[in-house]
């Protein structure tokens, strides 16, 4: 199209150069723009200018098919390009690239199969604790949805039953994926294409998978290689019997998670070997003091029994696990110091 | 139905939120093997569900064949007599609609001001607002949790397993539990540091709220003072909470 355009006026610039008599390139340039924008001032015309024994009938033939082959070359460029911008595919292909950008350059990242209800309560924990996220769903009213409640939002509009767009969302930096789509049958396709990547290409994520029919489904999902299944229905079942005859139990902790002065949360930190915390005890490391935050329990290696309420002379080692609540900006430093970073 | 119901639960709305309830409840009773029924300190008497399709209700019973059922609407007044609600513990507004289970919410409370209600809603924000206003003791939103969840178990399994642990496991006796500091109790006006609980009971004081605060301070400096009416709040052992409640109800001498 743009080269049909670029002809145009080449040959219109050359051929008039030619034709006519004592004209500059630039002149010859201007006169075709002049006669195909259809203004035609008049400064430049093909009499005016005519070299004297030149043929008039052959300068005007030349300038009626310079008009007719043209115009309609431009007037069908403008038109492309219209459609174009106002389609909005110019602005879609642009913000799709860009969110590529983003999604691919998120490390320790969680993907989110599926935008519905249940999932957008998980976005909103997973910001409020500050954990980068990438969505999938393949409506787009969905999307626009989703996209009005959180400003930032990363996603893919597509279908996250197929590879290529699993693969999009960056799985191999991904530290957590949760299938939560309406369909049961996808949410087992989805955790079976996924153990089978983390097996073919060493990849470390955990799946978890949402259920509704449990006694159906969570096994099964579980055989696929989901590491935990969770059914909404079955646990809030549970929670409103424990609401109904023991109010008290959980007040606490939930109390602490509605806090709306600041993001309370119990929280685990577990410890590298690049950490300066390696090999002090907890009165060394000064995560009490410093920071401000009480270990509740310590985990050793990651596995087995916890060390609940650990004394100051608990020592911290490489792969520990560190139970402890509070404030997610100082559970944020302490991450940091647990990270060596 | 030719009997009479007191104490009991009533269940209205026979999907799958009912059929967890009623299978926790079920479980409960299993457990006790033919004695009383105590779900936290509570007796479980009978309880019964009012469900509109007949085919749900033949459905269920022919899973629970003990069930007491009553087929019809129970956003209909008449229906929630018909329960005896007016002596019933609680009721579980569990219906797919949302108007459904705020229209029984209020109704209920009307009928019953002693009555617990634990409501359930997609849209815990909006909805859960107006279950509160319209009465309901506790609301619970399968989307809210569900999602928090899986969010947990992907994201902190550790903690997920502590939690479990804690609140769940018969074996490990570690609780979170408040003890409320009275007006004569040896502590008042000393600080964390100075009345060093940690040291004697081994348990950590994990927050402290200020008799007239609405919130909790958590993780609270050493310098923070004790003041009669503070509740704290300790994470150890049962033993050790019971040293703790002992220590902290301990009077000074006048």
């Amino acid at each position: 199209m743009l080269f049909l355009i670029l002809l145009v006026f080449a040959v219109g610039t050359s051929g008039f150069y030619y034709l006519l008599d004592g004209l500059t390139f630039i002149d010859a340039l201007y006169f075709t723009i002049v006669t195909l924008a259809t203004v035609g001032y008049g400064d430049f015309t093909p009499h005016t200018n005519m070299p004297p024994g030149g043929n008039p009938y052959l300068i005007k033939f030349f300038a009626i098919f310079i008009i007719l082959f043209g115009m309609s070359t431009l007037l069908y460029g403008i038109g492309v390009m219209t459609e174009y911008i106002v389609s909005g595919e110019m602005l879609g292909e642009r913000r799709r690239k860009r969110m590529q950008k983003l999604i691919s350059s998120l490390r320790n990242h969680y993907i989110i199969c599926g935008a519905g209800e249940t999932s957008a309560y998980m976005m909103q924990e997973l910001k409020k604790t500050k954990r980068p996220f990438v969505v999938i769903d393949k409506s787009e009213e969905r999307i626009q949805q989703i996209l009005n409640q959180f400003d930032e939002l990363l996603y893919i509009q597509g279908d996250a039953t197929h590879d290529e767009i699993l693969e999009q969302a960056g799985l191999e930096h991904a530290v957590g994926v949760i299938t939560s789509l309406p369909d049961e049958k996808d949410n087992l396709f989805v955790a079976m294409s996924l153990s089978q990547k983390k097996k073919e290409r060493g990849f470390a994520f955990r799946i978890a998978a949402k259920v509704t029919n449990f006694e159906k489904m969570a096994s099964k999902i579980k055989s696929a290689g989901a590491d935990c299944v969770i059914s909404p229905e079955y646990i809030s079942g549970r929670r409103m019997i424990s609401e109904m005859f023991r109010p008290s139990v959980t007040t606490f902790l939930d109390r602490m998670l509605k806090d709306d002065r600041a993001v309370m949360r119990v929280e685990e930190v577990t410890v590298s070997s690049d950490s300066s915390l390696v090999g002090k005890n907890l009165k060394e490391t000064r995560i009490s003091n410093k920071i401000g935050l009480l270990i509740a329990a310590v985990r050793k290696g990651g596995k087995g029994e916890f060390i609940h309420n650990p004394n100051a002379e608990q020592v911290i080692e490489e792969g520990d696990v560190l139970i402890t609540m509070g404030d997610m900006d100082k559970i944020a430093a302490l991450r940091k110091l647990a990270q060596g970073k | 139905m030719e009997r009479e119901f007191n104490d009991h639960i009533i269940i209205c709305g026979l999907g799958a939120t009912a059929m967890q309830i009623i299978e926790e409840l079920e479980s409960h009773r299993e457990k006790s093997a033919g004695k009383d029924t105590i779900i936290g300190e509570v007796r479980l008497r009978d309880y019964l569900v009012i469900e509109s399709s007949r085919e749900v209700i033949d459905k269920t019973v022919a899973k629970w064949q003990h069930l007491y059922y009553i087929v019809g609407d129970a956003t209909d007044d008449d229906i929630l007599e018909r329960a005896y609600i007016k002596n019933a513990y609680g009721i579980f507004p569990v219906l797919p609609s949302e108007k459904d289970n705020l229209y029984i919410t209020v109704a209920a409370r009307q009928l019953n001001p002693r009555i617990r209600i634990v409501a359930r809603t997609a849209d815990v924000v909006n909805i859960g607002k107006k279950l509160f206003k319209g009465g309901a003791n506790s609301v619970i939103s399968p989307n809210s949790i569900g999602g928090l969840r899986l969010v947990s178990e992907i994201a902190r399994p550790h903690v997920t397993d502590f939690l479990d642990e804690m609140l769940r496991d018969k074996n490990t006796q570690l609780r979170i539990a408040e003890v409320a500091v009275d007006r004569d109790s040896i502590f008042c006006g000393l600080s964390l540091k100075e009345a060093s609980l940690p040291e004697k009971c081994g348990l950590l004081i994990i927050a402290m709220k200020k008799h007239d605060d609405l919130f909790y301070t958590y993780n609270p400096p050493a310098s923070a003072l004790i003041e009669p009416s503070d509740t704290l709040v300790a994470l150890g052992y049962t033993d050790q909470i019971f040293q703790l409640t002992k220590l902290v109800k301990a009077q000074a001498r006048p």
